[in-house]
């Protein structure tokens, strides 16, 4: 559903309208309703005050469930660079604590089960104040709180190398900002001090987080390395204790060990075969809402037409395979027996243009007219909805249309609109050539468009070529194995064609767009404008959720008026279940198809 | 005899020392491990230098080969290294998919020889009757038909006969996907229920496929051996047709049979790609896809040497047999 930029102030203005994660978005039939608005908070921003919360709904015992995924669970350490991967995020989240919770709004929430608070205290400097629960323990009895954050920012800021790798194989974005941590004496109430403003705070410890920011038992760490307090580790001297630390926090936790992968959530593992099957039944220690399947079964299967098998026989009361076409005609043409959700998701497909080519440095014009007669609706007609119905052409590279704070900000971008890119050009002086390619000054309107050899990026091309050749502009396909492991990176294209993983953490798309100048890492496109880079550095450090939501709308309006990349649509999540069972649904940030399971019902 | 094998397998150490270079060429000329990673999410210069460190990539190709395959005849396989892939070590999951591929498909191919080499015999030995035209059909049908149609055709009929168990009250016994639960307990016809569930339909696409091929060499070699001299020798000497068949003309006619056998297991055994994708086994067949898709390299290496070890050694076995089988074969 596209909203209007209106519609998106409106429901920011809203009062907190709390909509249960686990009592909404359970898609039926053959298109799941878009799940209704939600607001971030009023002003989180201010000191004193607290997100809005959430709490795991009250449920009856069903039983057990089965799950299929396209890939198993592998480790219980999921912060580590070797081991982090989307599969482990499947399971995770019902097991590992997290301040915060993801809904299906991608708005995350203070997780009322975990803590009592999280409030920023001051502002300058930044200072968050988390308050867990003191009923919050891990499986074995003890404590959820100070020792384990303080693990994952020592883990993310730990300097000791062994060569050039960091020993503990974390990343340090967003903990860096942290310049201490300090502990109540019952270890229930952690300080962060920021050295530098971070706005997205809310990411760090939890499952919302990106790699490095689930929690681990660092009682365990302790006593398997004898270190009598994590806490007085530094991380900036590189001595024998932060080195064993490194060593069980890189080896002790891969794979799953029941012994040292224990449970601070509804549901422990109870045993599980890498990348196979996994078990997770109740974890008997959990001090709120039980949740409602009593043992959940998660298989990986990798042939999506195998997941739907599973699914007919019965064998699987829940799937999660790819988003194909084929799949979710066949599932729906079961009838009413089982539903289907799909939904645009976070990573989102665009082309970018090579900001360094003189073709489209120099030729504003010739981006635009290219905007135009791309024809993003028919892309999206012939390759996304089959799967999602409801999908459109995406709007926003900053915010996907079931986002809080989403604005349209391409309405009148990619409408196949020929007549009008023919306009363009012809009024920049380029002249209609016999080969009926625009030209001026000797450059032709014709670009080769990269991209990895992917089938739905074959066709996509195809589509974006016969689209624009009414216009005089030839788009040249140039597939490529390895066009996003070597000459994506290098900037080796005129255009290029591949896709953006999205986040609620914000932060992590700065790299994205940036100028190079400005760090920019993953610019590949050399995009650069000063104005673009002061707003989103500033939306970096504004922790107000309003006025960060207005400085990265702000943003994407310049991108929209430079127009350096065209956004197409968002490839979209995809579950089916027994209809018997529900809700389910599907959310990339820290779950998958289990990201509600807990609050899973039957005869829904 | 022992001469032959100690023979043929000194020259198998150059072989496969040329295989697993060719292999590393192949795994090398595959890609960047890390460059799915890299598009993930920005990453900073240090980290992705970090990350080529941890994984070995910052050294030259062919250091790299001689750091694998010194480590390698040691039996350390080396570990994953793809970032998300853990640090799983190759040998320890290269012989746990073995396991399981084993299981697979040993039982069925043993089944489909055996059936094959029953229909095979009947079919030459009444040549051109109805017998003979069925068989020879069945074959062909099964010959012409995909793989992965046959299993989705055998799942739809087992959801099909689970519904109809349903309905008398016995509850699903077929399973269409994933072998039985590791840890399974239970009473003796609780697992015998589970497991033979389970197996069922992989077993039976393989057998269907494998005994095409088994039923129609036996055929062809049978018929040869049955016009042979010998048999026709041993059939004016006033044998017993049972003792033609089985004692002259069946012995000789096994040859070809058993040698397609013996390099059949061996390609079997590294790996049923379709079989175990389509039935979700992650056996050897799954893991090299995976591991390809991953662009893993070690574990490609560990997969495909393996694959390497067992064709030589099938091979191996099967001009064993020859000698077994046929007493003119000598090797000394």
């Amino acid at each position: 559903m596209r909203r209007t930029r209106a519609t998106a102030l409106a429901a920011l203005g809203m009062a907190a309208s709390v909509v249960l994660a686990g009592c909404g978005g359970g898609g039926s039939g053959p298109a799941a309703p878009a799940p209704a608005p939600s607001t971030q908070n009023f002003d989180p921003g201010t000191v004193g005050k607290i997100d809005e919360p959430y709490n795991r709904p009250q449920v009856t015992d069903i039983g057990d469930v089965a799950v299929t995924v396209d890939e198993g669970f592998q480790d219980y350490n999921n912060n580590t660079g070797a081991a982090n991967s989307l599969a482990n995020t499947y399971v995770l989240p019902l097991l590992q604590p997290s301040p915060y919770f993801v809904d299906e709004n991608l708005v995350l929430r203070i997780d009322r089960d975990y803590m009592e608070s999280v409030t920023v205290t001051s502002t300058d400097p930044q200072v968050i104040e988390w308050k867990w629960r003191p009923d919050a323990v891990w499986s074995d009895g003890q404590p959820i709180g100070c020792k384990d954050m303080y693990l994952l920012w020592l883990a993310a800021n730990a300097t000791a190398k062994d060569g050039d790798a960091q020993i503990f194989d974390s990343t340090p974005t967003g903990y860096d900002r942290v310049s201490g941590i300090s502990c109540s004496p019952d270890g229930k109430t952690v300080t962060t001090t920021f050295g530098q403003p971070y706005a997205d705070y809310r990411g760090l410890f939890s499952v919302a987080g990106q790699a490095g920011s689930q929690l681990l038992p660092a009682h365990i760490l302790e006593q398997r390395t004898g270190i009598p307090d994590i806490t007085k580790i530094d991380p900036k001297v590189d001595n024998e204790q932060l080195r064993a630390a490194g060593t069980f926090f890189t080896t002790g936790w891969n794979g799953f060990d029941a012994a040292v992968a224990l449970s601070g959530g509804p549901y422990l593992i109870e045993s599980s075969t890498r990348n196979d099957t996994t078990v997770l039944v109740r974890n008997e220690r959990w001090w709120a809402n039980p949740g409602g399947p009593a043992r959940i079964t998660i298989s990986a299967v990798t042939d999506s037409q195998a997941n739907v098998q599973k699914l007919l026989n019965k064998e699987a009361q829940v799937i999660a395979p790819q988003a194909e076409s084929a799949i979710a005609e066949q599932i729906r043409a079961q009838g009413g027996e089982f539903t289907v959700f799909a939904r645009g998701g976070q990573t989102y497909e665009h082309i970018d243009f090579q900001m360094t080519n003189p073709l489209f440095r120099d030729n504003p014009e010739l981006r635009k007219a290219v905007a135009s007669c791309v024809n993003r609706q028919d892309l999206v007609d012939k390759l996304i909805k089959s799967v999602d119905p409801a999908a459109v052409p995406l709007g926003n590279f900053v915010f996907q249309p079931n986002e809080t704070g989403f604005e349209d900000h391409y309405a009148g971008v990619g409408t196949g609109d020929a007549a009008t890119a023919k306009t363009l050009l012809e009024g920049a002086g380029w002249t209609l050539g016999p080969d009926g390619v625009y030209a001026k000054n000797g450059q032709r309107a014709s670009f080769r468009l990269g991209f990895k050899l992917v089938d739905r990026r074959a066709q996509t091309a195809q589509l974006v070529a016969a689209s624009c050749k009414p216009a005089g502009i030839e788009v040249i396909a140039d597939p490529a194995e390895d066009f996003n492991d070597r000459r994506l990176p290098a900037g080796d294209f005129d255009a290029a064609l591949f896709a953006w993983v999205g986040s609620p953490i914000k932060s992590s798309l700065v790299p994205n767009y940036i100028s190079k100048a400005a760090g920019g890492t993953a610019n590949y496109n050399n995009y650069s404008n000063p104005k673009f880079d002061e707003v989103l550095l500033a939306s970096n450090g504004e922790i107000d959720f309003g006025k960060r939501t207005q400085l990265f709308n702000d943003a994407d309006k310049i991108m929209a008026e430079d127009l350096h990349s065209i956004p197409l649509f968002q490839l979209p999540d995809f579950a089916a279940a027994d209809r018997t069972i529900g809700p389910v649904s599907y959310l990339g940030f820290g779950g998958g198809p289990l990201w509600n399971a807990f609050a899973w019902q039957k005869g829904q | 005899m022992l001469r032959f094998i100690v023979r043929r397998l000194l020259i198998a150490i150059p072989l496969l020392v040329a295989a697993s270079f060719l292999c590393f060429a192949l795994t090398t000329a595959m890609g960047d491990p890390l460059g799915d990673w890299k598009l993930q999410r920005p990453r900073t210069e240090a980290e992705i230098a970090a990350a080529y460190q941890r994984i070995g990539y910052d050294k030259p190709v062919l250091e790299r080969y001689v750091n694998w395959a010194g480590g390698f005849v040691v039996g350390d396989w080396k570990t994953t290294v793809t970032p998300g892939n853990g640090t799983v070590d190759v040998r320890e999951e290269v012989t746990r998919a073995v396991w399981v591929t084993a299981r697979l498909v040993v039982g069925a191919e043993i089944v489909a020889l055996l059936l094959g080499m029953m229909v095979g015999v009947v079919g030459a030995v009444r040549q051109y009757s109805r017998f003979d035209y069925a068989a020879t059909g069945v074959a062909f049908a099964l010959f012409a038909m995909p793989l992965f149609c046959l299993a989705v055709l055998l799942k739809f009929g087992g959801i099909e006969l689970n519904n109809w168990l349903e309905g008398l009250g016995f509850g699903r016994w077929i399973v269409t996907a994933g072998p039985p639960a590791e840890g399974f307990s239970g009473g003796l016809f609780e697992r015998l229920y589970a497991y033979s569930g389970a197996y069922i339909l992989p077993t039976l696409c393989l057998v269907a496929i494998q005994f095409a091929v088994y039923s129609r060499f036996q055929r062809a070699s049978m018929l040869d051996t049955l016009n042979a001299d010998y048999v026709r020798t041993a059939r004016a000497k006033g044998l017993s047709p049972a003792r033609v068949i089985f004692r002259h003309a069946y012995r000789n006619a096994l040859i070809p049979v058993i040698t397609v056998f013996a390099l059949n297991l061996g390609v079997v055994i590294s790996g049923a790609v379709i079989t175990e994708t389509v039935f979700g086994w992650r056996g050897l067949g799954q893991l090299i896809v995976d591991a390809i898709l991953k662009k893993e390299p070690w574990l490609i290496q560990g997969v495909m040497m393996s694959t390497a070890i067992f064709i030589v050694l099938f091979n191996l076995i099967a001009d064993v047999l020859y000698a077994r089988l046929d007493p003119r074969i000598r090797y000394d």
